[in-house]
C-alpha cells in the first residue's frame, strides 16, 4: 500500500474579487523510499497542492474536493489538533518561503528543541542533545555552537540546513520540500540536493521535491509529474519522462531550456503565450491555446491522465505528441550529450 | 606594425575594455561618530574587454559582485580604483554632460522589470520619455518611433496605451527593453534579465535578445547566475568569485575545458536537464559557504574552498590572470598542473602527511 495516497484533490480560494481554480484534480501515490518531483512554472500549484494536504492553505483557500490518505486515515477529513500531531512528526515539510519556518527572534536551537518537545515524549536535556544531532546530520558544523546562534547569523545554504533539520527532526516518513534550493547558488544547491538524496536514503522517507528546474528533478527523482493550471498533465518515471515525452506541454518546456551540454548552439524553441488565468476555468485542455497539436476536440473536453506506452507513463492530452516528433527529441539531446 | 599601432587595433575591436577596475562599498558604524571601518570590496581589480558586437558573460555566485561590475562599467557608480574605456575614451571619471551624452550609448536592462517602470504612466510615455530627454524626437515623430519599438519587441500594437500592471512579468521584460532600445545604443548591460521569467517565457526572451543584437549591432554584457542560459546567449564568458575574475574563455571552450577550480566546481554542479547525463556526471562538491566579501581570503581568494588548493603559492600570493592559449586566460597558480593531472583533490589528501613530516 502507498505512504500516501492523493485522490482527486481540487483547491480554491474565494476572494473578493474572484474564485482560483488553483488544484483541478491532482491524484497520486507516493511510497516509501520514493522520490517524487512535481514540475511547472510559476502559479500552477505547486506549493497549494502540498499546502492543502498538509491542512495549511491561507484562509481563503479551501479544498472542494478529493481525498489525502495516509495510513487508514483521510487527512482532509482531519480535525486541527489531529492534523498538527501528523504535520512534522509523521510528514514534514521544507516550505518555500523561508519566513514561515524560521522565526527570526528565536535561537536556532531553541526553534529545533521545540518541534521535538512538542511531538516526542523528550524532556529539555533530550531534545537539545538531539537537536544537535540532527543539525550535524544536515551538516551545519560545529552544532552544538551554532544552537546558540539566531537564524539571520547563518547563510542562505546553511538556514535551508536548518530548515531541512526541523523538517526531519521527528524523523517523519515523508518530507515535502517546495523548491528548497531555488534562492541558492548552483554550488550550494549541489550540497543540499546531495544531503536530501542520503537522508532518503539513509532513512527510507518518501519525498516529494518541487521544483521549476528540470534538471533538479532529471538528477534526483525517480518519477516526476508535470503540472500545468492546477493538474497533472503527465506523470512518468523519470528517465522515460525525458527520453519520451508525450504531452506537448512536457516536450516544450524541454525544448526551450537551454542546457549546459549541448554541442553546438541550438536555437531555443519557446512556448508561444502565457500560461492561462486560473480565475476562469474553461472546459477543455487548459494548454489547448498554446499547443501546436490543438485540436476542437482540445478545446471543448478536458483529457484525463491515461495510460500511453505501459501504465507507468500517463498524459492528459488527446493528441500526445506523436512518435516521430519524440524521436527527434531523443536523438537530438543524445547528440547534445555525446560530446 | 608598430605597439601603439597595435594598441590603436586592439581599441577599434573592443567597445568596452575595464582595467584593475575597483569597486569598495565604506562600511560604517557608530551613532555619534561616524566612523569606517572597512570596506565591501564588491569588485576587486578585475580586468577585461567587451568587442564589439559580442556577447560577454558575466557569471558567478551571489554577492560576488556582477551587478556591481555592471553599474560601475555605466558609471551608475563610482569607481574605487582602475580605468573604464568606452570606444577608446576614458570614462572612469566623467561627468555631467559628457555623462549624459554616454548614457545614450549604454543602457541597462534590470532583473525585476517592474520596479524599473513607472506604473502611473503609460507603456507608450514610458518607451518615449528617453527620446524626450535627450531631445531625439517628440509629438508625431516620437510616436512613430514607439510604435516600431514596440513592434521590434513584439508587444502588442495597443499596448502603447495600457499600463504596466496589465502586461505579465515577460511583456514587461518587453517593455524595458524597449525603453533601452529608444536611444540605439551600442551597449546593453542586461543583468539577470530572465532570472524572474518562467522557463517557457525564458526561452521567448532569449531568443528576442538574439534577434535583437543582430538587428541593431548590439554588443551585450549578459550577466546571470543561470550557467546554461549563459552559455547558451554568450560569445565568450567571465567567471567571478568573491570580486575577482577566475577565468575568461570563448562559452564553448570554458564548457568543454574548464581550467580553474572554480569554474569546474560551478559547471559540474549546474543540474542537467537528462537523467541519463545526470546518473553519469561527477560532481565537485565543494565545502562550506562563500567567504564575506569584507574581509576576503588571502592570497588566492577561493583557497579556503578549493579541492585543488597547494600549502605553497594559494594562502597567500594572489594568482595574477594569465592569458593561455586560444584565448582562454585563468587565475590560478597551478592551473597547469592541475590540467595536466599532476595536481588531483585526491593527491592533495594523500600528499598532506607527506607534506607536513613531525
Ligand atoms: N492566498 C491566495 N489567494 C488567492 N490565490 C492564491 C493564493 N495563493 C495562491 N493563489 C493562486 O493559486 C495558484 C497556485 O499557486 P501556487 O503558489 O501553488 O503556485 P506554484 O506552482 O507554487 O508557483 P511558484 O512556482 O511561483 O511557487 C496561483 O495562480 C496563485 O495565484
Ligand atoms: N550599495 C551597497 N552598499 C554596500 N554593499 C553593497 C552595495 N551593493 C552591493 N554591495 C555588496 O557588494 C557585494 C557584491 O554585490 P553585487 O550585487 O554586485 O553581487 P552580484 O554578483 O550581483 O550578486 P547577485 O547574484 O546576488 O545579484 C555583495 O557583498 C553586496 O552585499
Ligand atoms: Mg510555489
Ligand atoms: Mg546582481
Amino acid at each position: 500500500m502507498a505512504l500516501l495516497s492523493v485522490e482527486d484533490l481540487e483547491v480554491r480560494f474565494f476572494t473578493r474579487r474572484a474564485t482560483i481554480h488553483a488544484v483541478n484534480g491532482i491524484s497520486f501515490d507516493l511510497d516509501a523510499g520514493e522520490t517524487l518531483g512535481v514540475v511547472g512554472e510559476s502559479g500552477c500549484g505547486k506549493s497549494v497542492s502540498s499546502l492543502a494536504m498538509l491542512g495549511i492553505l491561507p484562509k481563503t483557500g479551501r479544498i472542494t474536493r478529493g481525498e489525502v490518505r495516509f495510513g487508514d486515515r483521510d487527512l482532509v477529513k482531519l480535525k486541527d489538533a489531529d492534523l498538527r500531531e501528523i504535520r512534522g512528526r509523521d510528514i514534514g515539510m521544507v516550505f518555500q518561503d523561508p519566513m514561515t519556518s524560521l522565526n527570526p527572534v528565536l535561537k536556532v536551537g531553541d526553534q529545533v528543541t521545540e518541534v521535538l518537545r512538542k511531538h516526542l515524549d523528550m524532556d529539555k536535556d533530550g531534545a537539545r542533545r538531539e537537536a544537535v544531532a540532527v543539525l550535524d546530520r544536515v551538516g551545519i558544523p560545529h552544532a552544538s555552537e551554532r544552537v546558540y546562534d539566531y537564524p539571520h547569523q547563518f547563510s542562505g545554504g546553511m538556514r535551508q540546513r536548518v530548515m531541512i533539520a526541523m523538517a526531519i527532526a521527528c524523523r517523519p516518513k515523508i518530507l515535502i520540500a517546495d523548491e528548497p534550493t531555488t534562492a541558492l547558488d548552483v554550488t550550494i544547491q549541489a550540497q543540499i540536493l546531495d544531503l536530501l538524496k542520503g537522508l532518503v536514503k539513509e532513512e527510507g522517507m518518501g519525498l516529494i521535491l518541487i521544483t521549476h528546474d528540470l534538471g533538479v528533478v532529471a538528477g534526483i527523482c525517480e518519477r516526476t509529474h508535470v503540472m500545468y493550471a492546477g493538474r497533472f498533465v503527465e506523470t512518468a518515471p523519470t528517465n522515460e519522462l525525458f527520453d519520451r515525452p508525450r504531452h506537448p506541454y512536457t516536450l516544450g518546456l524541454l525544448r526551450s531550456v537551454p542546457r549546459l551540454d549541448a554541442s553546438q548552439k541550438e536555437k531555443l524553441i519557446p512556448i508561444p503565450g502565457a500560461p492561462p488565468d486560473l480565475s476562469i476555468l474553461r472546459e477543455g485542455c487548459s494548454f489547448a491555446p498554446r499547443c501546436p497539436y490543438a485540436t476542437d476536440e482540445s478545446r471543448e473536453r478536458t483529457p484525463m491522465l491515461e495510460g500511453i506506452d505501459g501504465p507507468m507513463h500517463r498524459v492528459a492530452c488527446w493528441n500526445p505528441v506523436p512518435d516521430a516528433e519524440v524521436a527527434t527529441v531523443a536523438s537530438s539531446s543524445l547528440e547534445a550529450s555525446g560530446s | 606594425m608598430t605597439i601603439s599601432q597595435a594598441d590603436e587595433r586592439s581599441r577599434a575591436a573592443n567597445l568596452v575594455e575595464v582595467e584593475d577596475l575597483k569597486v569598495y562599498f565604506p562600511v560604517r558604524s557608530g551613532i555619534i561618530v561616524d566612523r569606517h571601518v572597512g570596506d565591501v570590496k564588491a569588485v576587486d581589480g578585475i580586468s577585461f574587454e567587451i568587442k564589439r558586437g559580442e556577447t560577454l558573460g558575466l557569471v558567478g555566485e551571489s554577492g560576488c559582485g556582477k551587478t556591481t561590475a555592471g553599474r560601475a562599467i555605466l558609471r551608475l557608480l563610482e569607481p574605487t580604483g582602475g580605468r573604464i574605456r568606452f570606444d577608446g575614451d576614458d570614462i572612469t571619471h566623467l561627468h555631467g554632460d559628457e555623462l549624459r551624452r554616454l548614457r545614450r550609448r549604454m543602457q541597462m536592462v534590470f532583473q525585476d522589470p517592474y520596479s524599473s517602470l513607472n506604473p502611473r504612466r503609460n507603456v507608450g510615455n514610458i518607451v518615449e520619455e528617453p527620446l524626450n530627454v535627450h531631445g531625439i524626437a517628440r509629438g508625431k515623430e516620437a510616436d512613430g518611433r514607439v510604435q516600431e519599438l514596440l513592434e521590434v519587441v513584439g508587444l502588442p500594437r495597443n499596448a502603447g496605451n495600457r499600463y504596466p500592471h496589465e502586461f505579465s512579468g515577460g511583456q514587461r521584460q518587453r517593455i524595458g527593453l524597449a525603453r533601452s532600445l529608444a536611444l540605439q545604443p551600442d551597449l546593453i548591460i542586461a543583468d539577470e534579465p530572465v532570472s524572474a521569467l518562467d522557463v517557457s517565457i525564458q526561452a521567448q526572451m532569449i531568443n528576442l535578445l538574439e534577434e535583437l543584437q543582430d538587428e541593431f549591432q548590439l554588443t551585450y554584457l549578459f550577466i546571470a547566475h543561470d550557467l546554461a542560459v549563459v552559455r547558451h546567449i554568450s560569445d565568450r564568458i567571465a567567471v567571478m568569485y568573491l570580486g575577482k575574475i577566475m577565468e575568461v574563455a570563448p562559452s564553448a571552450r570554458l564548457y568543454e575545458r574548464p581550467l580553474h577550480p572554480y569554474t569546474k566546481a560551478l559547471l559540474s554542479a549546474v543540474p542537467i536537464p537528462d537523467p541519463a547525463v545526470e546518473l553519469e556526471r561527477e560532481r565537485i562538491l565543494l565545502k562550506g559557504d562563500l567567504p564575506s566579501p569584507t574581509n576576503p581570503p588571502s592570497g588566492c581568494r577561493f583557497h579556503t574552498r578549493c579541492p585543488f588548493a597547494q600549502k605553497k603559492r594559494c594562502p597567500d600570493e594572489v594568482p595574477e590572470l594569465r592569458v593561455l592559449e586560444n584565448g582562454h586566460t585563468v587565475a590560478c597558480h597551478y592551473v597547469e598542473e592541475i590540467d595536466a593531472g599532476r595536481i588531483t583533490t585526491r593527491t592533495l589528501e594523500a600528499a598532506e602527511p607527506v607534506a607536513v613530516p613531525g
